[in-house]
């Protein structure tokens, strides 16, 4: 197809280290506490009943990534649903895209000022993180990918070294009963789960540098896994530290754990080491969403460069980001009460409608690309 | 007519005509020697109308000898070389002696040309390593590199003999890079002495040693070394073309070679590695690597440098595995040291101090008490304090250096303090920092550190923790876009190369290293048999008999 202007290849490894980076460093911070509340000592349960119910997704996302290979989804949807009503859904995906990054910063600010910087200016945080994203993801996929490469042991190792040193103050008793109140708040859980799960749909925008196409079977596999083990971990280690009523009343649940690690006296409240990790997997996530916005705004437009819109859409979803929410409790509220449905909306809905569209119609010329 | 204000304008443009015409010519610069051309000059058969248009060209330059003798008394003939270049015993004591000296019969042959010149000389000349030349400019490029020329009256036809011999700085224990165990030379000054000493650790057919002369006025020898069994080729090709397009006045020292040839120009971090040590060039090349050597400098580049060479130093695989793995592993920490230290006490003491013990937080709130400036300022200056010291000891001869170093302790250590115009801790930490950044193995990679080290300090200063954080972040995705040669320069460890591993966080045993890099070495990956793990026998071997399984 036209447009795009990008030589890179990725492999299926760092295209799930992608997707792992799209869930989880909003997903651990602000997740624990939202299941807490609707799925109390069974949140854990709710992580799994979304996982299964991401699967599907999952399906979609592989099936589309094999059948147009080398093709985006901003690509193939002119392909499936013609010229005009392609660009239409790949329009909207971008401005999905965009309100996405926007929440994604707004969290992120408002994270570090109401934890551990609150007298500095929320703004200061998201045009730095802003700034930095731009320079990244000016460089292509294939830079975006290898620092996610290089955050990802951090990151594992820092979880699995907080979740490790807490393990004397988890109590098991904290997990009974299970399903005290029967399926309904663990439902009711998961959907709040599938917010966040759901942004797996990402892969989408970047299927076509997959490198063999095939690969995405396996980006998807391991993705899922990856994010359905640490979001397990995480929210299991919440609910065992803390019980799930303390748990519902933090706010950053997994900031709490780290404050509570004290290593011979000496080593203590390392939560402002977990901040800076984290600070790394936000950045790769911001970096990554504003890469596929901007070339989905390039394909869509059939500009031949991506690289000039970087700038502008950065500055948009900063600007975004502050005047889309009041306060951090109008953030909390849209994450636990709209952001599931809208996700359901955009995240899910639009790839399964095009791979239906895709089914039934049957459109030719699409192993146009095949390299 | 051109108008007078866009003269100062041409100052920066490029000259773009020459550079294609340099670029378009084949063989690159070492055709155009010597550099201004002389293609007006023409040799004629006449001895003294040759000496003429010589010492035209050389404006009577006092080390330029020229001396008529006749050859067996009869043939006119001159020689001509430079003094100090070439071996002026050599040439009074054989060549002349020997000429000079000839039948009678041979000089007549040569002034009546009864016989070839070619025949008459191989009968005359009792050098070996000679070589006809037939224009006036290989006359000059001959005698500007040492060698003598003869000259024959009535001929058009010139004789070199390689006479090529200046005094020069014996081979000498590598001063920047010198190892408890492991050999003990070190490269010098000159090319062919670098070149014999690869040659010497690598008799093969397969190593290839190309030459290739840059510089107009310097023409300076540059020698592309490789094994070409090993080497990439799609790599040799791109560094040819890379070092053809250099079009410069002078070649000093192989930094000049590296500055022209890396792949990012803008980066604070060095993308050419450059060594003394034949071994580090030698282990290299059986990578799959190309090294260059340049002539009066003993440094050698190794292209293409990925990342983790600046953390590997040749001792560490002279010395046991485990040992070597132990200090890959405080190096690691050292770089971090190095590069975020002061950052991290500044931003501890200034916006986390709940992070530090209550005990150790008070004692060094207790210190800073009366220091006049705030934590980010009292580390900017000491930092800039100990550069400039480093800096002075560095520079100054070595006897006043020592002196410098006292005064700096002295000044820095005690009188700063007990002023109370610093904090005691903060001394502590620069000097740690100081100290770190000296650990690193390659110099080249410290500076960058320390170049880096302000950057990170002043973000610290700003924003605590996430400032230290952006900062990482900007470097990491900076690393992840550089490329040397083609090759990333984070590799193996992003892109992922598991096989590559082996050496680096840990260096693991020889037996274990089967593979060459994967990108560098792909042409014959593999290095060794599988199987040199040793496995002695298991029993005591006091009666051989017993031995066995």
């Amino acid at each position: 197809m036209r447009g795009i202007r990008e030589e890179g290849f990725i492999h299926a490894r760092q295209a799930a280290i992608l997707m792992w980076f799209n869930v989880l460093p909003t997903a651990i911070i602000f997740l624990p506490s939202f299941l807490a509340k609707t799925a109390q000592q069974d949140a854990w349960l709710a992580v799994v009943v979304a996982t299964v119910l991401t699967l599907p997704l999952g399906f979609v996302l592989t099936w589309l990534g094999t059948r147009f290979p080398h093709l985006t989804l901003f690509q193939y949807s002119e392909i499936i649903l013609g010229r005009i009503l392609g660009k239409i859904i790949s329009t909207l995906y971008v401005l999905a895209l965009i309100l996405l990054n926007a929440l994604v910063l707004r969290e992120f600010s408002e994270f570090l000022v109401s934890a551990v910087m609150p007298e500095t200016p929320l703004l200061v945080f998201t045009v730095t993180l802003a700034a930095v994203a731009v320079y990244g993801a000016r460089n292509g996929i294939e830079v975006i990918s290898r620092s996610a490469e290089f955050v990802m042991p951090l990151m594992v190792l820092f979880i699995l070294t907080i979740l490790s040193l807490v393990t004397p103050e988890m109590s098991w008793r904290n997990l009974f009963p299970v399903l005290e109140r029967g399926v309904g708040p663990v439902l009711a859980g998961a959907i709040i789960v599938l917010g966040f799960t759901g942004e797996i749909s990402l892969l989408a925008g970047i299927s076509g540098f997959i490198n063999p196409p095939q690969g995405i079977r396996m980006s998807v596999t391991i993705g899922l896994l990856g994010v359905f083990f640490f979001l397990v971990m995480v929210v299991l280690g919440g609910v065992l530290v803390f019980g799930s009523a303390e748990t519902a009343r933090l706010t950053f649940v997994v900031f709490s754990l780290a404050r509570m690690v004290s290593i011979a006296n000496f080593l203590e409240r390392i939560e402002v080491l977990f901040m800076a990790i984290w600070v790394a997997g936000v950045f790769i996530k911001v970096m990554f969403n504003l890469y596929i916005a901007s070339i989905g705004v390039a394909t869509v437009m059939e500009l031949t460069d991506f690289r000039p819109l970087c700038a502008p859409l950065a500055a948009f979803m900063v600007a975004l980001s502050v005047l889309l929410f009041k306060n951090i409790s109008h953030l909390l509220f849209y994450l636990e009460e709209i952001m599931p449905v809208w996700t359901l909306l955009w995240a899910f809905g639009m790839p399964i409608f095009l791979a239906v569209v895709a089914a039934l119609r049957k459109p030719k010329g699409e192993r146009v690309n095949v390299r | 007519m051109p108008r007078p204000y866009r003269k100062p304008l041409r100052l920066f443009q490029r000259q773009k005509k020459k550079a294609s015409h340099s670029g378009g010519s084949s063989g690159g610069q070492g055709k155009k020697f010597p550099y201004p051309p002389l293609d007006h000059y023409t040799f004629v058969p006449d001895l003294k109308a040759n000496l003429e248009q010589l010492k035209e060209i050389f404006l009577n330059s006092s080390d330029v000898v020229k001396r008529d003798f006749l050859i067996g008394g009869q043939a006119k003939a001159a020689i001509i070389y430079i003094d100090g270049l070439a071996d002026k015993k050599l040439i009074e004591d054989t060549l002349l002696r020997t000429l000079q000296h000839v039948p009678p019969e041979l000089g007549r042959a040569l002034v009546e040309k009864t016989a070839p010149l070619d025949r008459i000389l191989e009968i005359i000349v009792p050098l070996a390593d000679v070589s006809p030349i037939e224009s006036i400019s290989d006359i000059v490029n001959h005698v500007l590199c040492g060698d003598a020329v003869l000259l024959f009256d009535g001929y058009t036809k010139a004789l070199a003999t390689s006479t090529r011999s200046w005094e020069h700085r014996s081979i000498d224990e590598p001063l920047t890079e010198s190892a408890v165990r492991g050999s003990r030379e070190g490269f010098v000054e000159n090319l062919r002495t670098n070149t014999a000493l690869i040659r010497r650790r690598l008799k093969t057919p397969a190593l290839r040693v190309e030459n290739l002369c840059l510089g107009r006025y310097s023409q300076t020898n540059v020698a592309l070394v490789y094994l070409h069994t090993l080497a990439d080729p799609t790599l040799l090709q791109e560094i040819r073309r890379r070092l053809e397009r250099i079009n410069i006045d002078g070649i000093l020292e192989s930094a000049y070679i590296e500055e022209l040839i890396e792949d990012n120009p803008a980066s604070p971090f060095p993308q050419i590695d450059h060594t003394e040590r034949p071994d580090k060039v030698v282990a290299a090349l059986l990578e799959g690597r190309v090294a260059l050597l340049i002539d009066n400098t003993p440094y050698a580049l190794i292209i293409p440098t990925v990342f983790i060479q600046f953390m590997q130093a040749s001792e560490d695989y002279y010395e046991r595995y485990w040992l070597a793995s132990f200090l890959r592993l405080i190096r690691f920490v050292v770089l971090n040291i190095a590069l975020l230290l002061p950052s991290i006490y500044v931003a501890v003491s200034t916006y986390h101090q709940e992070m530090l013990p209550t005990r150790l937080l008070i004692r060094l709130a207790a210190q800073r008490e009366g220091v006049p400036f705030p934590a980010l300022v009292e580390a900017l200056l000491l930092e800039l304090v100990f550069e400039v010291l480093r800096e002075a000891g560095v520079r100054l001869p070595r006897m006043v250096g020592q002196a410098v170093s006292i005064v700096g302790a002295l000044v820095i250590g005690e009188a700063a303090v007990s002023a109370g115009l610093f904090s005691p801790a903060m001394v502590i930490v620069v000097a740690l920092t100081g100290i770190s950044s000296f650990a690193l193995p390659i110099f080249a990679m410290a500076i960058t550190i320390r170049l880096l080290r302000f950057i990170m300090l002043i973000l610290a200063g700003v924003l605590g923790f996430y400032g230290i954080m952006i900062g990482l972040l900007a470097i990491l995705i900076h690393l992840t876009t550089l490329r040397s040669f083609g090759v990333d320069y984070l590799s193996p460890v992003t892109p992922y190369h598991v096989r590559d591993f082996k050496d680096v966080f840990i260096r693991t045993p020889l037996w274990a290293r089967h593979t060459r890099p994967t990108r560098i070495g792909y042409r014959d990956p593999w290095r060794q048999d599988t199987r040199l793990r040793p496995t002695p026998p298991k029993s005591s071997n006091q009666d051989p008999a017993e031995g066995g399984d």
